[in-house]
């Protein structure tokens, strides 16, 4: 697919280097299937390693670290290759769930384009060279290794390692005067510093949506991102599925700019800008102090504006208000990282005065290393970097280059640092402006540790040797403080020795093997809220932007989040969660908004804000709030990795810092008028708007009227449980019923609880080997996903009710695929699944055409051709990798189901009893998506085929599907409808 | 040239044309019309080359197909039969007319046949051949095709008999091998004439294999009696079957717009209608090229044109019936492919060109006058051709392009290699008929002296 990237500024090697490279890199090239290029001597696999065998994978516990951040997991490793990465059940941040980030991950590992030399000024240099120049022996080159560290600063992501901060504070014994920093884009402040004003500490509010009867998200995206996003979606999950008329469902309320997941699955969504929700934010406690009446503390009554916010969400908000006080500690406020302290302040407050707190909310310490605390942000050392006292800048990992606010000129002041080094995945942005690059391992490739959310220490253990010979934030802190003779293993081990209660080895195995130190969540925090305080930390909310004025929003990618998994292709591929788009970030407005600028999709306009312009397509996107314009971080990215470069347009040239960095009014926004070449050369050039094709997968919205997804409030359930006939049409068939025998497998898909998160569909990709298509691939509706997550709106345009419906292939017991297909390629198993030969298949597309779900896929080209040595490892060894010209489609995991069904055999039990499941269900975050035997009525999978609002999508047709959808419910609050 | 004779019973004059002008002898007919077999043209080579020129752009275009993949055509998911299947079904519906008029009108005794039965079948073979070339090429792994065969395979599995393509495959090869067999038979007694007429060693060599020692005995005209009339016997009921056949690839699926009871005959009709609208193409030019006005006459426009009307009624007919059935089932997914995509979808300028094509042009030739008129008729029987192949477009990419779930919809666009491979096929056509016409004794000599004969025995 890509070209390997070259060694940069290879010309100048010497002829000795010259050869000791091309050496290296026909070593790496050789590599293919091995776990690394073997550097010393060759020995035969003729003892095998007893706990290895070829053929049966193995599952080993570790931890992927966002922005500190830890979710834990399990990897799929195949005779030392890791394949496949599936969530830690035991893990808080995960509980068996995954999400995109994770899912792609493994194929992040093996990215040909990860950088692998290490190089001064684009010279590659060994390791050697870098110890000497930055071990503790040699230093005295520096100024600063005599000055106590004055003028070195080390730039960091913020960080939860306990090795790493047991580093630093070697590295700052050693240098007292040097300066540590830490910088990630989205790493969530506000709701730090609203703790830090509110209870006088930076504390860490918890939320336990599972007991909340009411939740209200302000701005906050709690079901899709942030690092317990998969926690939250399950506990919201338990309380909103339904399993008969009796049951009730919690209640969400979300107040958001642009859709994302949780307002997916909100029961009422409010559309308001960004700036707009610090005005929802007061009225709504405004509202429950009215409620309150006298018990409402004194003070803080009087304080607030009697004048409940703006008018327009009045009702919502009073509704809200009353829905919250009438279940005092059992409702929960969340406001998002997005949005200043003030609104964190306010949901707080409301959570404090109805109860909430230490129910539904409680407050820990941050694992985040010196949270609150100045080193987070970049203002100290970009004064440090403008006053010239920065000797020796080292960045450890991160983009700063592309990621720091624009209005820094942080790229400017890098290169300005004579001495800079840099430790990253890529040579990307900031590798170009550093003198030193570091060629970074791969978390699957590291040992470390980090901390959950809630403290939970979890471990990080490679899964492989370093494939390109990286080194970890630990190594590089390491040399730094002199340990360079020591392995990072060690050191970790050293690290929790210092921590364990009782026999240290065998406390560090039992955390490596469980994927976490059991019992090591943080204690709740005794942290009492300041009333007197806290009405002057709720500032005053914005005054209502007059009509037609523009916001823009900068928001998390829920593809390539910061922009750092830019160069994935699975997750460049992967259509938005809302949107549907891929390859491309677009500027996204409502459809009242569109039709007032005359814009449409795909038009190209100039957004300009606070000084700065950048140009990007228009995508109208329903439910999007008027006025606000959103745009997503993360791409237009122009360092060395060949997949990111160029592709969508950088929305941090339009992030500044300050209080509110995500989002600002005054945008102005004028289309660009392109030129185009004229048909003949006496006509002059055409004048016509500049366009920039949008590779959407799903433009088509409605469901035309069709019943395909079935919705009713809980309300309507209650009265009429049933979504589709109690007894289906009998079909009348000339053709033999299969013969079944055995085990049947089935599935269910409960729409009530399915967000649209697009975490099943990476799964599926990584599981069953699914090719990568590209832009242009998708443009031709080619793209190869055995899964794909529907989405459809119905009512208002400008604010529809959107439902998620992720379709598959359906396994009909009456497939219309089957009797169609000429050479008997795709057929019926006497376990239910219809099945795809591979090699039987000489490609008609009859069967495409005539299957009314549309999920079959066919191989265009020959989509593995390209795949270079290190792509071949993440290949699943399971799954036969298809040829040109062959269709494909889900086949339910027949691999897993085979796999289980031998080790039955094996082990003599009569079937599988369901200890595994699909890689779409079991990456589900909500659950929503269940497999198992439907022969079988103690099963789940069967028990929800029985529920009454089970059905099929397009039954009338008579194909008799083994999916089987809920009826997607929803409790709206009796008072708004 | 119409001469106007009243009819007993009829109140208004009607034009006769006779189906033959003139009484021809029999040695300067043979020779006019044998005489392109050795005379050189430039306007023939110039043809040659031009043709010969789309049919390297169309063996360029399916080599890139096969070495690379389907990708390089437009067609995706949900469209992932496109101009391929469009253009089979095109030709295969032109090859209807050659058989009909050959095989059809020879059981029915319809004399008018005659002059025009040779270049008909050349045409429905040309066109059978340009039509099986496409199942081929637009399969994902062509080099696995003969898997459609039933053959005792070594896997030990036979082909899906539940579905339409390897009876697909069957009713096109069986079609081709009696169009061939019925055209050669025919053309024996005047390759024979070939034999004895053309100047040169080699050529009268081998005209005469081919001519298969035809003596023009008795015995021989016997037997060729006997073997013809048993092939237009055996040709006849293939002409119904073969549209049948080939409807039934969209008749058994469940999509809308191929779900469709109506599809077996309505392909039949259509595939004669377009048959008949490629004859009126290849005749007119003929016809002036050279000069046999006397021999395919005004009688035979006159036929034809009445043809188009009748076919292009039943296929109007076809039209409305689908809509209404549509509509009157009351099936959501119907009505919308009938009553919304199809007249306002992304290709509805595609189906108002079908419809003012097939339902409106044929319609001039109520007019006696227009029928008549080879230029009006060359014109409609162009766009005529152009009709059915939008019709064939609307039914496969109009339908598969918004089917049941709105999620899967999309739009189809050709790339240059989909539209390389259509011109290059009708290059290959044309190229092919080019080469008949210089080889081949294009009007059956033998049989026009026939009714030569029987005319004048009548006028006795």
């Amino acid at each position: 697919m890509h070209h390997l990237p070259p060694l940069s500024g290879a010309s100048g090697l010497t002829r000795r280097a010259l050869f000791e490279w091309v050496g290296a890199s026909l070593a790496l090239a050789g590599v293919g299937g091995c776990a690394e290029p073997p550097t010393e001597q060759i020995l035969p696999y003729a003892t095998q390693p007893p706990e290895v065998t070829p053929g049966i994978p193995r599952y080993y516990a570790t931890s992927m670290v966002l922005d500190g951040f830890a979710t834990g997991l399990l990897v799929e490793s195949h005779v030392g290759r890791p394949t496949k990465i599936e969530g830690n059940p035991d893990h808080p941040a995960s509980l068996g769930a995954t999400g995109a980030y994770e899912q792609a991950s493994i194929l992040g590992l093996y990215d040909p384009h990860r950088a692998r030399a290490l190089l001064e000024r684009g010279q590659p240099r060994a390791w050697s060279a870098f110890l000497e120049r930055y071990g503790l022996a040699a230093p005295r080159s520096h100024r600063w290794a005599a000055a106590g560290g004055a003028g070195l600063h080390l730039l960091l992501e913020p960080t939860s390692s306990p090795l790493v901060a047991e580093l630093l504070g070697r590295v700052r014994a050693a240098y007292p005067r040097a300066q540590v920093h830490f910088h990630a884009p989205l790493a969530p402040l506000s709701p730090l510093e609203a703790a830090r004003r509110l209870l006088g500490r930076p504390l860490l509010a918890q939320y336990d949506l599972g007991r909340a009867d009411v939740v209200v998200a302000l701005d906050a995206d709690l079901l899709a991102s942030g690092p317990f996003h998969l926690r939250y979606a399950r506990q919201l999950a338990e309380r909103r599925r339904v399993a008969g008329p009796t049951d009730g469902m919690s209640r969400l309320y979300v107040a958001e700019a642009t859709p994302t997941p949780t307002g997916v699955l909100a029961d009422h969504r409010v559309r308001a800008r960004s700036a707009e929700v610090h005005g929802i934010a007061l009225a709504l406690l405004a509202a429950v102090v009215a409620a309150l009446g006298r018990d409402a503390p004194g003070g803080l009554a009087a304080a607030l504006p009697r004048a409940a916010g703006p008018a327009a969400h009045g009702d919502q908000v009073r509704a809200m208000a009353r829905d919250l006080t009438a279940r005092p500690g059992a409702g929960l406020v969340v406001a998002g990282d997005r949005q200043p302290p003030a609104v964190h302040v306010a949901a707080h407050l409301v959570n404090a005065l109805l109860g909430n707190v230490g129910r539904t909310v409680w407050w820990t310490e941050s694992p985040i290393l010196e949270a609150g605390e100045p080193s987070h942000g970049l203002g100290p050392l970009v004064d440090a970097l403008r006053a010239g006292a920065v000797e020796t800048l080292v960045v450890l990992e991160g983009n700063p280059s592309y990621t720091a606010p624009a209005d820094l000129e942080l790229p400017r002041l890098l290169r300005g640092v004579a001495d800079s080094v840099y430790l990253g995945l890529f040579e990307n942005e900031t590798a170009r402006d550093c003198r030193w690059f570091v060629p970074a391992a791969h978390y699957l490739e590291s040992w470390g540790d980090a901390r959950a959310r809630d403290g939970t220490l979890s471990p990080v253990q490679p899964l492989i040797r370093p494939l390109y010979g990286g080194r970890t934030v630990a190594d590089v802190l390491a040399v730094l403080a002199g340990l360079a003779g020591r392995s990072t293993y060690d050191l970790l081990r050293e690290t929790h020795a210092r921590r364990a209660t009782g026999d240290a080895a065998a406390e560090f195995e039992a955390a490596l093997r469980e994927g976490l130190v059991a019992g090591s969540a943080f204690p709740r925090a005794d942290a009492r809220i300041d009333l007197a305080r806290a009405p002057s930390l709720l500032g005053p909310a914005a005054a209502p932007a007059p009509e037609g004025t523009l916001e823009l929003d900068l928001v998390q990618d829920a593809r390539v989040y910061d922009g750092r998994f830019a160069d994935n292709p699975w997750l460049q591929e992967l259509p938005d969660p809302m949107t549907k788009l891929t390859w491309d970030n677009a500027a996204l407005v409502s459809p009242r908004t569109a039709a007032r600028l005359g814009l449409a999709n795909e038009a190209v306009v100039e957004l300009a804000c606070r000084g700065r312009t950048l140009r990007a397509p228009v995508l109208v996107q329903p439910g999007q709030a008027d006025d606000a314009v959103s745009l997503a971080l993360g791409y237009g990215r122009d360092g060395a990795e060949a997949v990111a470069r160029g592709v969508g347009v950088n929305a941090f040239g339009l992030f500044l810092a300050g209080e509110s960095p995500f989002f600002s009014g005054g945008l102005a926004l004028t289309p660009v008028v392109g030129r185009e070449a004229p048909p003949s050369p006496v006509m002059p050039p055409a004048r016509r708007p500049a366009r920039h094709r949008l590779a959407v997968t799903q433009p088509h919205r409605s469901a035309q009227g069709r019943a395909i997804v079935r919705r009713a409030t809980l309300a309507e359930y209650r009265e009429a449980p049933r979504a589709a006939p109690a007894q289906p049409r009998p079909v009348q068939t000339l053709y033999e019923p299969h013969r079944y025998e055995g085990v049947q497998w089935g599935m269910t898909i409960d729409l009530t609880v399915c967000s649209g998160c697009s975490a099943c569909v990476v799964a599926c990709q990584a599981e069953n080997n699914v090719p990568v298509v590209g832009r242009d691939g998708v443009l031709g509706s080619r793209e190869m996903h055995w899964l794909r997550i529907d989405r459809y709106d119905e009512g208002d345009p400008d604010s529809p009710a959107v439902s998620m419906l992720p379709m598959l292939c359906q396994h009909c017991e009456r497939a219309p695929c089957e009797y169609v297909c000429p050479v008997n390629a795709t057929v019926h198993s006497p376990d239910g699944l219809n099945e795809q030969v591979y090699n039987r298949c000489i490609g008609t597309r009859f069967c495409s055409n005539n299957c009314p779900y549309k999920v079959r896929r066919f191989n265009w080209f020959d989509y593995n051709a390209d795949r270079t040595e290190t792509q071949k490892m993440a290949m699943n060894p399971d799954v036969t990798v298809r040829a040109r010209g062959v269709m494909e489609k889900c086949t339910f995991c027949v691999q897993r189901i085979r796999r289980h069904e031998i080790e039955a055999r094996i082990e003599g039990r009569p079937a599988p009893d369901g200890g595994f499941t699909t890689a779409c269900a079991q990456a589900c975050p909500t659950g929503a998506i269940v497999f198992g035997r439907i022969d079988d009525p103690r099963t789940d999978v069967a028990r929800l085929r029985r529920q009454p609002r089970a059905y099929a999508v397009l039954e009338e047709l008579g194909t008799e599907p083994r999916v089987r959808y809920l009826a997607r419910l929803t409790n709206p609050n009796p008072e708004l409808t | 040239m119409a001469q106007t004779a009243a009819r007993p019973g009829t109140a208004r004059p009607e034009p006769f044309h006779p189906v033959l002008v003139g009484r021809p002898r029999e040695g300067p007919i043979t020779d006019q019309l044998l005489r392109h077999l050795w005379t050189r043209s430039r306007a023939w080579l110039v043809l040659l080359a031009l043709s010969g020129g789309g049919v390297l752009l169309l063996l360029f275009a399916v080599s890139y197909t096969v070495a690379v993949g389907i990708g390089v055509w437009g067609n995706s998911i949900p469209v992932a039969w496109a101009f391929a299947i469009t253009n089979f079904v095109w030709w295969i519906g032109i090859g209807h007319a050659g058989t009909f008029i050959s095989a059809f009108l020879l059981l029915l005794q319809q004399s008018w046949r005659t002059s025009i039965n040779r270049v008909a079948e050349a045409m429905t073979l040309f066109a059978v051949l340009n039509a099986a070339l496409f199942p081929l090429i637009h399969l994902g792994r062509p080099w696995f095709f003969y898997w459609l065969a039933p053959y005792p395979a070594t896997m030990g599995v036979w082909p899906n008999f539940k579905s339409a393509l390897p009876w697909d495959a069957a009713a096109v090869g069986t079609y081709f091998t009696v169009s061939l067999l019925f055209w050669y038979t025919g053309l024996i007694p005047d390759l024979a004439a070939a034999r004895d007429r053309v100047p040169g060693r080699l050529r009268r060599r081998l005209y005469g294999v081919f001519a298969l020692g035809w003596q023009g005995s008795g015995r021989d005209w016997h037997h060729y009696r006997v073997a013809y009339g048993l092939l237009a016997g055996l040709a006849t009921p293939l002409v119904v079957s073969v549209h049948n056949i080939v409807s039934l690839d969209f008749a058994i699926t469940q999509l809308p717009g191929w779900h469709s009871t109506i599809f077996p005959p309505y392909f039949v009709v259509g595939a004669i209608y377009s048959g008949f609208a490629m004859v009126v193409t290849l005749l007119v030019p003929i016809r002036s090229l050279f000069g046999l006005q006397h021999v395919i006459t005004a009688r035979h426009l006159d036929n034809v044109a009445k043809l188009l009307l009748a076919t292009g009624l039943i296929v109007a007919y076809s039209y409305l019936t689908e809509v209404f059935v549509a509509w009157y089932s009351g099936n959501p997914f119907e009505m919308y492919t009938f009553l919304v995509n199809f007249p306002r979808g992304p290709y509805a300028p595609m189906y108002w060109l079908m419809i003012v094509c097939n339902v409106l042009v044929p319609q001039l030739f109520w007019a006696g006058s227009l029928r008549t008129n080879a230029a009006v008729l060359f014109v409609a029987s162009l766009l005529i051709n152009v009709g059915m192949w939008t019709e064939r477009f609307m039914i496969i990419v109009g339908s598969l392009s918004r089917d049941f779930l709105p999620s899967a919809w999309a739009v189809y666009r050709p790339t240059w290699v989909d539209l390389s491979i259509l011109s290059g096929t009708l290059a290959l056509f044309v190229f092919l008929f080019v080469l008949f016409l210089r080889f081949v004794p294009f009007v059956p000599i033998s049989e026009l002296k026939e009714l030569t004969h029987e005319l004048e025995r009548k006028e006795r």
